[in-house]
Order: C-alpha cells, then structure tokens, then sequence
C-alpha cells in the first residue's frame, strides 16, 4: 500500500479510491493496523454485572472472551485454547469461574490463568510451565460511561482521549441523563458488505436518509418522515457535522430525539426527553441539554455505530473484505421505565434489525458499493466526499472539526483523514507524527 | 399448552411436550387436516406473489402476534446468568405488520425492484387441539427461497409454531405465529419477508 496506493485517501480533496472497499491487501493491513491498534467496543457493563458473567465477541477477526473479574474489573483475552489453538467457549455469555477446552480438556480461570492440564505430572512430567500458558490478554480494557472498549495495542491512548472532542456531545445522553444500559442479546446477521460501508454511513451521512428510507419514512411516520422523497430540502440549523482526530464522528439532528421510531413512540419519547432536557438545562447549560434531545449518528473509529435517541447501537464486525457480521442492541436511558425501554427495543429491532425495515433499505447500498470494487476499472476509481468542503471550522462555537449544517461529508474526511494515518502507520508514535496538524488538513482541504 | 399469546418466549422444550401430548389426545378430521394445509399453502401463495394486502387483511386475525425470536448460544447448563437470552427478530401486532406491508409495496422501496422472486414449501404439518378450545396449534416446517439481482439465491428453513383461530365466517385465520430462528446470525442478505 506504498506508491500505487499513494492516492487511496486524497485528504486534501476529499475523495478515497474505490479499492478501499474491497481490496485483500487492504483488507490485511486493516487488520494489522486499523483493527491492531483502535479502541474496540466489546460489551457495556451491565450485560455482565456479576463476577464471572462474560461475554463472546469479535475485536476485528479475533474471537475474544470478555469476563468480569472479583474485584470488579473487566478483562479480555484471546477464545483460544494455549495448547493447539481449538475454540475454548463456544457460548456467546453465561457466568464460569473458568472456562475448559473441549479438545484436551485444558482449564483457564476467568483471569486467563492455565489452572488445569490433564495428567500434568504424568504426561508433561512436571515441565509444562502453566505460567507461560496463560490466555492472550487484551492490553487494554476501559469504560466511557459504562461502554466497555478495548484495545490490543497498549501504546494506545486513553480511551478517554480517543473519544477527543465528542464527548462533549456525547456526554449528555451518556452521563448526565443518568446513564445508558445496552439491552441484549445482539441480533445478528452477516451482509456481504466491506465493514466500513456502514462504518462510514454512519459517522455521517444526512444525506442518504430522504431518498434511501424515501419508503420506510413515508410509511413509519416518524418525526423524520418530513424527509421522504427529499421533498423537502434542508433548511439552515438543521445540524451539525462534527469529526474528530481520531476519525470518530457525528451528525447533529437538532431536536430529533425520538428518531427512527414510529408514530405509536413519538409522544412518549418526546415528552420523556423533554421533561429531562429541562432538568439538565440547569446542570449542563441549553446548549448540551438540547444535544441530549438532539439525534445524534455516530461512529467510534473504526466499527462503532449508534443513533442516540434512536437507541440503535451497532458493531460492525470483519469477516472478510466483502463480508460484515453486524451486530445490533437497543441502547436505552436506564431511569426510563421498563415498559418504554421494552417497546423501544422491540422498535430498534423492527426498524434497524435483521428484520428492520430501514437497516434493509441501506444494506443494498453497502452490498452495491463492495460488489461494484470486482470491477477492475472500477476500482481504482475516486470516489467523493466533497459536500461542504472548505467550509469546516475548528474549535468555533462546537468542539471538534465541524461543518455546521446537517447535511455535509466532514465527518467522511475526518474519518478517512484518521483511516489514512492508522492503515499506513507501525505505531501509535507514528499515527500521532501524521495526526499532529488533522485540524488544519481538514479545514484546509478543497475540491481542486 | 402454553399460550404463547400470552407467554411470548415459551420454554421450547415444555412446549414440545406439552405439543406431543396434545397431539395424541386429539381427534383429527380429514376435513380439517385439509383445511388446515389448504389455510397454510394458500397464504405461502399469497407472500410468493406479493398480495401483501390480501395476506393481511384475511389470514391474519387481528389479534395477531407475530414473533420470529433469536437465541443467544448459552451453554445447556448454564444456571447462574440471568439476562436476557432472547432478541425478537418480528414482534409485531396487526398494525406494525401493515406497516411492514405498506413499506413491501411503496414505489420508493428500492429493495423491491427489480422483482425478488420467492417460493415457500411448507411441510410436516401437524396438528393439536384442547378439547376446551376451537384455537388449533399447528406446527410445520417451512424453506423460502428467495430469488434477488443476479446472483443472489437465499434459503430459510426453520419451523413455525401457529395458533389458528375462526373469524366470526368461520374462516381460519392466523392468530399466532411464533419461530425460533435456527440460524444465530443470519446470512440471507436480510430477513425483510413473511416467514
């Protein structure tokens, strides 16, 4: 990915090669260098509150086991057996103080410690050091605000850093609302698109919304539904575009809490979010208070997704170049009331699921763009992400790089900006020499 | 039996049991065998050939719960943790399946043209009733094949737990569907049909 690749992302102008969705070398280094060093939701802290509950999931093409521990703390570690590599926990959660291969019968405490080898004595003769056999652990394991990420590079920076400017808007529907819980399980379902098709659309894609959900907006009736068929055009304060150094970034729906969901949801959604905008006015100011009533869709670099308000909150999980495992949780505000936490899970699974009816309107897109890469002139073709280029500020009157309409492609570039940096970088020293002046590249770039 | 109008997760094991004793106690009919495989096959045809509407508004009861659950993998002797094992894939009511159908037929479904082309087979079809109620259970498996674009060619195959009931015509009508999706992350492109 040297000189051939010199032009896959054009930060300056805004465009990226087609390749990036569905090239083998690229797909490798990904995993090396995007998947190897950024931070990687694994689980929230409620679906696995007790000692010994844990949880299966996927840290790019790795199986991990994600387990809390006595003292309170979560630890990740490699689902492989030491001794010949098999599948150690076939299970997607459950609660073990241990886990045993079903191969040879090898037995792990859920601090990833070799606890038990079958005729240790006899077979090994006392020589097999358990020490030295422990399960691969994840360097780093760490919470924003009950979210729990990890990472495999301990070079890494803090999480907390990692999420850079959007906490400022992240912050209110995450923390001050009083806290998020995530219900589970995820559903699952594989699409045979690359994995930053819905990365991407995601991190900030307005524009999508009137013409691909035209059929799913007319029908739903939800507060988006003025969208539908793009009949009508958007109007100024609409939203916001906001990216960040590391590549994670939003779009801003001013007031738009209740989302995706439909008529039957909107009343009770507003006025909830209503009545708690007004309490955290005093605590956080009105202009976070309204970003808490705002809708907010987001991508935590690389693979992250969710819609605050919405409650949508997704991992999208590589298999291979073309194909995705997504997974898919309602997020909801812990203090609601259980009957409205219920009916907006079952909703983000009616619209947003394996069976949603706006997640299949966009699916078609994302195959589209990944299949469209076997083309071979295809390919090396450009692609564009030059809406409101030229027109993003720093650190104005919103943290971060921000393009101050809904309806732009900051977030786009500031995502393959961080993608740029992180693909082609050995080392987190490294990201960091080519990320020292992200801003600027940003608020500098144009179409020509 | 369990009600799963009421219940809508059944302990699936129970309700095989309580199925199979059902079934033994049962006094079939021809007739009704017929009428009952008629009732499925003729509703497989109406989804094959998009009359959404028709499916609608005179197979499905309007009381109808329509549930297509998937079930995180747990070890069988797992006793100690105590989420939620179960995400609903369907769980819609009357109103939320028209909806769906609204949306099937919107000129803007992009999904939706060119045409997808479907085959449903339904087959062991059995049947069960309580002596004490006119609802019948009846389970079958069922493939839908779905054909998309080019290259496209999906299979689903799963089982289906129904409760029939009679409108006031006395014409059978679905009140109850309940699946347990066998495929944990499923890998047909999307689920968007009437399984």
């Amino acid at each position: 990915m040297k000189d051939q690749d010199s032009n896959l992302i054009d930060v300056n102008h805004g465009t990226q090669l087609h390749k990036i969705h569905g090239d083998q070398k690229i797909f490798e280094k990904e995993l090396e260098n995007v998947f190897g060093r950024s931070w990687l939701f694994l689980t929230h802290e409620s679906i696995i509150p007790n000692h010994g509950d844990y949880i299966v999931t996927k840290m790019g093409t790795d199986e991990v086991i994600v387990s809390r521990q006595e003292n309170g703390d979560i630890k990740a570690f490699l689902n492989v057996c030491r001794h010949r590599g098999a599948q150690l926990c076939p299970n997607e959660a459950g609660n073990a103080k241990g886990f045993v291969c079903s191969y040879h019968g090898w037995g792990y405490g859920n601090t990833g410690e070799l606890q038990a080898v079958p005729f240790d004595k006899e077979v090994y003769g006392g020589l097999l050091d358990k020490c030295k056999n422990s399960l691969h652990e994840v360097a780093k394991v760490q919470s924003f605000h009950g979210f729990i990420y990890g990472c495999f590079d301990e070079d890494a920076p803090s999480l907390d850093e990692y999420f850079g400017d959007l906490k400022w808007y992240l912050e209110p529907y995450f923390e001050h609302s009083g806290g998020l819980e995530l219900i589970g399980p995820p559903a699952r379902c594989l699409i045979r698109a690359n994995w930053k098709c819905p990365s991407e659309n995601f991190v900030g894609d307005a524009y999508h919304v009137g013409w691909t959900h035209a059929s799913a907006l007319r029908t739903g009736q939800s507060v988006f539904t003025p969208l539908a068929s793009n009949s009508t055009p958007p109007t100024e304060g609409l939203g916001l575009q906001v990216t960040t150094k590391y590549g994670s970034g939003l779009g801003v729906l001013w007031d738009a809490y209740a989302g995706i969901h439909d008529s039957s949801l909107i009343d009770d959604m507003m006025q909830w979010a209503c009545t708690k905008e007004q309490q955290l006015a005093e605590k956080i100011g009105v202009v976070r208070a309204r970003i808490y009533r705002s809708h907010l869709n987001t991508t935590i670099f690389p693979n992250n997704s969710f819609l605050t308000g919405s409650g949508v909150f997704k991992t999208w999980q590589p298999i291979d170049k073309d194909t995705t495992e997504v997974y898919t949780w309602a997020m909801v505000e812990k203090d609601m009331p259980e009957e409205l936490k219920q009916r907006i899970a079952i909703s983000v699974q009616r619209t947003f699921g394996v069976a949603g009816y706006w997640e299949s309107d966009d699916n078609d897109n994302m195959e589209s763009e990944t299949y469209m890469t076997k083309g071979f002139q295809t390919k090396n073709k450009q692609l564009n992400a030059q809406m409101g280029i030229g027109n993003d500020v720093y650190n104005g009157e919103y943290p971060g790089v921000v393009g101050e309409s809904a309806i732009g492609e900051t977030s786009y570039r500031g995502y393959y900006r961080a993608y740029g940096a992180i693909v082609n970088s050995n080392s987190w020293h490294e990201i960091e020499d080519k990320s020292s002046t992200w801003a600027d590249i940003l608020t500098n770039a144009k179409t020509k | 039996m369990t009600d799963i109008t009421k219940n809508n997760d059944p302990l699936v094991f129970e309700n095989d049991i309580a199925f199979d004793e059902l079934v033994k106690k049962t006094n079939f009919s021809e007739k009704l065998n017929n009428e009952v495989a008629a009732f499925l096959y003729r509703e497989s045809r109406l989804l094959d050939a998009r009359m959404y509407k028709t499916w609608h508004s005179e197979i499905l009861s309007q009381d109808i719960r329509y549930i297509v659950a998937s079930k995180e993998l747990r070890s069988t002797r797992e006793r100690r943790y105590n989420q939620p094992d179960t995400v609903y894939l369907f769980n819609d009511d009357h109103r939320q399946l028209g909806i769906r159908v609204e949306h099937d037929l919107d000129p803007q479904n992009w999904r939706s043209s060119p045409l997808e082309i479907y085959s449903r087979i339904v087959s062991n079809i059995e049947l069960a009733q309580d002596d004490n109620s006119s609802d019948i259970h009846v389970r079958s498996v069922c493939l839908i094949s779905r054909g998309r674009r080019a290259y496209q060619l999906d299979q689903f195959i799963y089982s289906r737990n129904d409760i029939l009931t009679r409108n006031r015509d006395g014409q059978l009508q679905l009140k109850s569907r309940y699946i347990h999706y066998p495929e944990r992350s499923v890998s047909g492109h999307n689920m968007l049909m009437y399984l």
